[in-house]
């Protein structure tokens, strides 16, 4: 199974509280959008910010599946989106996600459908994680 | 040098200098404490940085207990596929 490794990134990557960031490419309908996106095995569903949303050319009055957010999330609204993402050296890829209003978050790979498309390992000591598929 | 070498110079410092001393080898170890790490087999683990963690902000943007959204981003993407092999 072909895997890829990744240094821990985000704004300080030397902390010890430096995150699994995954640099990706999201395919939307008028553009690519080159992100960070937070591998995170903590969250039950992967998140795209409204802005990136909008980035890709995404219309949110025309998007009519709406997700319901009971936790931390609990008070932004979100809507279905299936956005196509290409991740390293592995093929193309869809992710569904809950698109919400917000944008004070990073895009987060969680367990629908990231953790589902691809093996994830970390090497937390190392500062490093690797992912298969 | 060695530690005996200089335990005779920091006994003769006083209680206050003594305190001192301990705050900043505290500090030392915490933050640049890799190469002893190294020495006892933990190569490349960053050392943990207290002052890092503690004086600054951490969110938490994990989407938790969201078995529902999960639940419906999943039905989603089936009928997305289901759609896409219909096709």
């Amino acid at each position: 199974m072909p895997s890829e490794r990744f240094s821990y990134g985000g704004r300080d990557p030397l902390s010890p509280s430096a995150l699994p960031f995954l640099p990706a490419t999201l395919i939307g309908t008028d553009a690519q959008v080159p992100v960070s996106a937070l591998v995170d095995s903590g969250a039950a569903i992967n998140v795209l910010p409204y802005d990136v949303g909008l980035q890709l050319g995404y219309d949110w009055d025309a998007n009519a599946m709406p997700i319901s957010l009971t936790g931390n999330f609990a008070p932004s609204e979100a809507k279905a989106l299936i956005v196509k993402a290409k991740v390293g050296r592995f093929p193309e890829v869809e992710f569904a996600f809950a698109w919400t209003t917000r944008n004070d978050i990073p895009v987060i790979l969680g367990q629908v459908n990231f953790f589902q498309e691809f093996d994830v390992r970390f090497f937390g000591g190392r500062r490093e994680f690797e992912i298969a598929r | 040098m060695s530690l005996s070498e200089v335990l005779p110079s920091i006994r003769a410092l006083n209680r206050q200098d003594k305190l001192r001393l301990i705050e900043l080898l505290a500090k030392d170890v915490a933050t640049s404490g890799r190469g002893q790490d190294d020495a006892d087999g933990q190569q490349g683990k960053p050392a943990l940085d207290m002052e890092t963690l503690v004086g600054r902000e951490h969110p938490v943007w994990t989407p938790y207990n969201e078995s529902e959204a999960a639940e419906q981003l999943n039905t989603y993407l089936v009928a997305h596929q289901g759609k896409n092999h219909a096709e």
